[in-house]
């Protein structure tokens, strides 16, 4: 079953490894346009909802329409960035390698070569166009493997948790390029980070097996804690340059700092 | 005609010519399969379905004598169970990742006790030793001929895949959102892992196989810039490992085979040293 709708759709969706539900009769529409974010426990299917709608994994109940049509079969039009550590660390390969992989596959984009060197001189690669993959630091690779994805001209992008390896200032500087990657496509983030939930978007999905959506100005300790389980803290930090909060998980006794959204 | 006509026409040269040629031309499928092993972390997955040969070769020398089955012989025996194995070592990782070690482990052993138990109920001398070992001492034209085609099809297979190939060891989900059908050929190249074993295993044995496959790019790994220079490299110092092997067990008379391995455990010991010193400076 399709639909015309221009975005991402889940209808009813259910899906089980071994008998074990991970994702229980989701519902919900993502709009093309819009950036979202995916939070939500270890375990809590937050994996796996990417999988479905990367059309890695199918459904055992329910409908997925990705821009109108089945997942599975709409390869290019959806893209992703996994965790810095999915990627095999034995290979020998290059930046200028990692990047033009995405185009070699691909008969759509034979002649890519200009496309490449754009994303090369946009994510600050030049230098190291010939540098082993794996010598780049954390935010090098970060920026290779999204410069690699945006090759194809996706209209979803989405990111496996791009901030656990970053530090301060290569954090603030790949939140600028998710800024500008915005008005270019349709975003979804995967995080732990709640921070960066209120900094960059509107609509959040929870994902504790089953998935709720919810405006970021709705977000607060009690539905946090709801999702999480029962033992989170709340933390305010002033940050010189912005203010922010996070949730903060903790073996200790269930404390609630503050619930004010700086 | 000269004594040195003479000599370069004797049995003896060309036996050497024959054996020295065989060996360069095992060292390209041995360089390419092993790059892909080595890159991907599979060599226990390989190393059992190389062993899961011999069960293949004992039924078909069982079957042979005991049901008068004369298509069936050790090498098509030895590549139905390769192929097989492959496939249920690539089902079993793909579906019971956290206990495929047992399965594995149970499929390279017991197609070794049925190899074993097949030709010991078969009358006549099979020996599993000479397939473990293999002796590259006893290699024909045929074997020449087979090991080199082999070698030439396999370079033009995988110069036709590298690019998915390259996409798939780097990030196999990424290449199967490019369309790469990762899971089939994920078996795929187990198979060709099975099939290397099988056509080396007339001059190399299935422990020298494995460690031809394993040492040289896993020696190279570290210097290598990409998938295909490691490949290349693999094939240039396995042919070179090789030959200076059966060089020196022909002077020092010494099993081809075992010679062979140790320079090979020798050259990976020396290059990790070599990555230590120029690590340290």
């Amino acid at each position: 079953m399709t639909s015309c709708f221009d975005g991402i759709e889940f209808d009813g969706v259910s899906f089980a490894y071994n008998g074990a539900p991970i994702i229980q009769d989701a519902s919900f529409r993502l709009h093309s346009g819009s950036s979202y974010c995916v939070i939500g426990p270890n375990g809590g299917g937050k994996t796996t909802l990417v999988k479905l709608m990367l059309g890695l994994l199918s459904p055992q109940k329910g409908h997925i329409n990705a821009f109108g049509k089945n997942p599975s079969g709409n390869r290019n039009g959806v893209a992703y960035v996994p965790q810095i550590q999915q990627v095999n660390p034995l290979i020998p390969i290059t930046v200028e390698q990692v990047l033009k992989m995405a185009s070699r596959k691909c008969w759509a984009l034979m002649n890519s070569g200009p496309r490449v060197e754009d994303l090369i001189e946009r994510f600050r690669l030049g230098d190291l166009r010939n540098t082993s993959f794996h010598i780049l630091s954390s935010g090098q690779k970060q920026r290779t493997l999204v410069a690699r994805a945006l090759i194809g001209n996706p209209r979803l992008l989405i990111l496996d948790e791009p901030l656990a390896h970053a530090d301060p200032r290569v954090e603030k500087a790949f939140k600028d390029e998710l800024l500008r990657i915005q008005h270019e496509c349709m975003l979804l983030v995967v995080t732990h980070d709640i921070s960066f939930v209120y900094a960059m978007f509107h609509e959040v999905l929870c994902v504790n097996r089953t998935v709720r959506t919810h405006h970021t100005h709705e977000l607060n300790a009690a539905l946090l804690r709801e999702l999480y389980g029962g033992q989170l803290r709340w933390v305010d930090h002033d940050h010189d340059t912005c203010n922010v909060s996070h949730a903060d998980k903790t073996d200790g006794p269930d404390e609630e700092h503050s619930t004010r959204i700086l | 005609m000269s004594p040195f006509h003479d000599w370069v026409l004797s049995p003896q040269v060309a036996f050497i010519a024959m054996t020295g040629v065989t060996i360069a031309a095992s060292s390209i499928p041995a360089g390419i399969v092993g790059s892909w092993i080595v890159v991907n972390r599979i060599s226990y997955l390989a190393a059992a379905v190389a062993h899961a040969v011999l069960g293949g070769v004992g039924i078909g020398i069982y079957l042979r004598h005991h049901m008068g089955w004369q298509w069936v012989t050790p090498f098509s025996g030895g590549l139905f169970a390769g192929v097989l194995s492959a496939w249920l070592v690539s089902e079993i990782s793909h579906r019971f990742p956290s206990r495929s070690d047992i399965a594995i482990s149970l499929i390279w052993t017991v197609s070794m006790a049925i190899g074993m138990i097949a030709m010991h109920l078969t009358p006549g001398y099979h020996d599993p030793a000479a397939y473990l070992f293999g002796n590259v001492l006893l290699v024909s034209r045929a074997d020449l001929w087979i090991t080199g085609g082999f070698g030439l099809v396999l370079s033009v297979l995988v110069r036709w895949a590298y690019p998915t190939l390259e996409m798939m060891a780097f990030d196999p989900e990424f290449a199967q959102l490019q369309g790469a059908r990762v899971r089939m050929l994920r078996t795929a190249t187990l198979a060709l892992v099975a099939i290397a074993v099988v056509v080396m295993l007339a001059t190399s044995g299935i422990l020298l196989v494995i460690a031809l496959m394993t040492l040289p790019a896993a020696t190279l790994l570290p210097h290598s810039r990409s998938l295909g220079s490691l490949m290349i490299g693999s094939c240039i110092l396995t042919g070179i490992i090789s030959l200076a092997g059966f060089t020196l067990s022909c002077y020092v008379d010494l099993p081809t085979s075992a010679t062979i391995v140790l320079l090979a455990a020798g050259c990976y010991l020396a290059g990790l040293g070599f990555k230590r010193r120029s690590t340290h400076g």
